[in-house]
This record gives structure tokens, C-alpha cells and sequence, in this order.
């Protein structure tokens, strides 16, 4: 290896849970990650919504789903989702039309994206379980 | 569809249909279920270019690529139709 390069050696390993990820990078990642979620879940809302509109014992199936823990928890994670890919999805939409893209502006809108969603989660969590 | 969501929660939070009659009668109204049926329309199309990104990033065998779009494909086209079922009735 040239002496250069020696002199500042730089640790390499490709285990993703030991690399630092940015801030940025976890708000993208993250918004992808309740992409998925998100949509893997929309067939069983539309189940629910089917089981409501059914007969009166269907609504009631349906309220009674909600009234379980596990439900409800899973609501507050949906709702985590949703509220994290609206946020990095407006924050990307900004970036469409080149609003913040500066690397400064882009981790103050990062943090910005969490600290809602933060208190998006809180609520939910308060209204919910 | 941002809209439609926070539609919903207006209008849930402020008179939340307790009954199914209620539910039922507000969902069928024409407005409402043009709005919901815009929603699903929407949101079909919205999974459908994300969940295509997504296949396109990370498969990249032709033929395992080409089925799970078609996979995608269909199952969007599905749901769109369950919906359309399930808001004009006939199951």
C-alpha cells in the first residue's frame, strides 16, 4: 500500500450496524422501510373496512379488533409509519423542487422530520393505547 | 390522499359514527365514497411506484423481477377492484 494511504488507514468493515450512518440516511432508509410496511398492511385495512361495512356484527367485530392491545399497538406502529413516510416524503417532494438541498439545511430537515414524527408517535400513543 | 386522511380524522373526531347504521350510512353517501374510492385510486398508484423502486433496487435477476412486478401489478389491480366491491356492495 503507498505510504500515503498507510499513514491514515481507515477501519473498513461492511457490518452495517457498526458504521455511523448520518442522519439523513436514516430518515431515507426509514422512509422506504414504512413504504413497505405500509403497504403490506393496506390489504388488511381494507379488510377492516370490509368486516364494518358488512353487518351490523361485522361493525361490531371491527370495533371489538380495536378494543385488543395488540391491536392497538400495531395501529400506533402503522401510524409511526405513516406519519415518518409523509414527513420524509414532503421533505423529498422539497428537495424535488431544490428547497433545502444544501447538506446543512438537508440534517436540520432530517431532525426536523423526527422531532414530528416524535411527537406524532407520542399523541397516538396518548389517544390510543 | 394527505387530504383524505386528515378528512377522515375531522370528521371522526369531531362526530364519531358510533353505530353501524351511522358508519354505513355516512360512508355510502356519494361524496364520501367518490372521496374514498379517489383515496384508494390514489394510494393504488402510490404503492405501485414505490414498491416498484423498491423491486427495481434490489432484484435483479430478470425473471424474479419480471414476476414480482406482475405480482404487484395484480395485486394492486386486485385490491382496486375489492374496494370498488366493497363500496358499491355487490360481494
Amino acid at each position: 500500500m503507498p505510504i500515503e494511504l498507510q499513514s491514515r488507514a481507515r477501519p473498513v468493515f461492511f457490518n452495517l450496524y457498526r458504521i455511523k450512518q448520518p442522519v439523513t440516511a436514516i430518515v431515507s432508509f426509514g422512509h422506504r422501510v414504512a413504504g413497505v410496511v405500509l403497504a403490506l398492511f393496506a390489504p388488511v385495512l381494507v379488510y377492516v373496512l370490509q368486516l364494518s361495512l358488512a353487518s351490523p356484527r361485522g361493525y361490531a367485530s371491527a370495533v371489538a379488533l380495536f378494543q385488543q392491545a395488540s391491536v392497538r399497538v400495531i395501529a400506533v406502529l402503522l401510524i409511526w409509519a405513516l406519519a415518518h413516510h409523509v414527513l420524509a416524503g414532503v421533505r423529498h417532494l422539497l428537495f424535488d423542487i431544490h428547497v433545502g438541498t444544501s447538506l446543512h439545511a438537508a440534517r436540520i430537515s432530517a431532525w426536523i422530520v423526527l422531532a414530528i414524527e416524535l411527537s406524532i408517535v407520542i399523541l397516538a400513543i396518548g389517544v390510543i393505547l | 390522499m394527505l387530504g383524505f386522511i386528515v378528512f377522515l380524522l375531522v370528521h371522526v373526531s369531531r362526530r364519531a359514527p358510533l353505530s353501524y347504521e351511522a358508519w354505513k350510512a355516512w360512508l355510502t353517501q356519494r361524496s364520501v365514497s367518490v372521496a374514498l374510492l379517489l383515496f384508494f385510486l390514489a394510494l393504488l398508484l402510490h404503492t405501485w411506484v414505490g414498491v416498484r423502486d423498491v423491486i427495481l433496487d434490489y432484484v435483479h435477476p430478470l425473471a424474479a423481477r419480471f414476476s414480482l412486478l406482475a405480482l404487484l401489478a395484480v395485486s394492486q389491480i386486485a385490491i382496486g377492484a375489492w374496494v370498488l366491491a366493497i363500496i358499491f356492495g355487490f360481494r
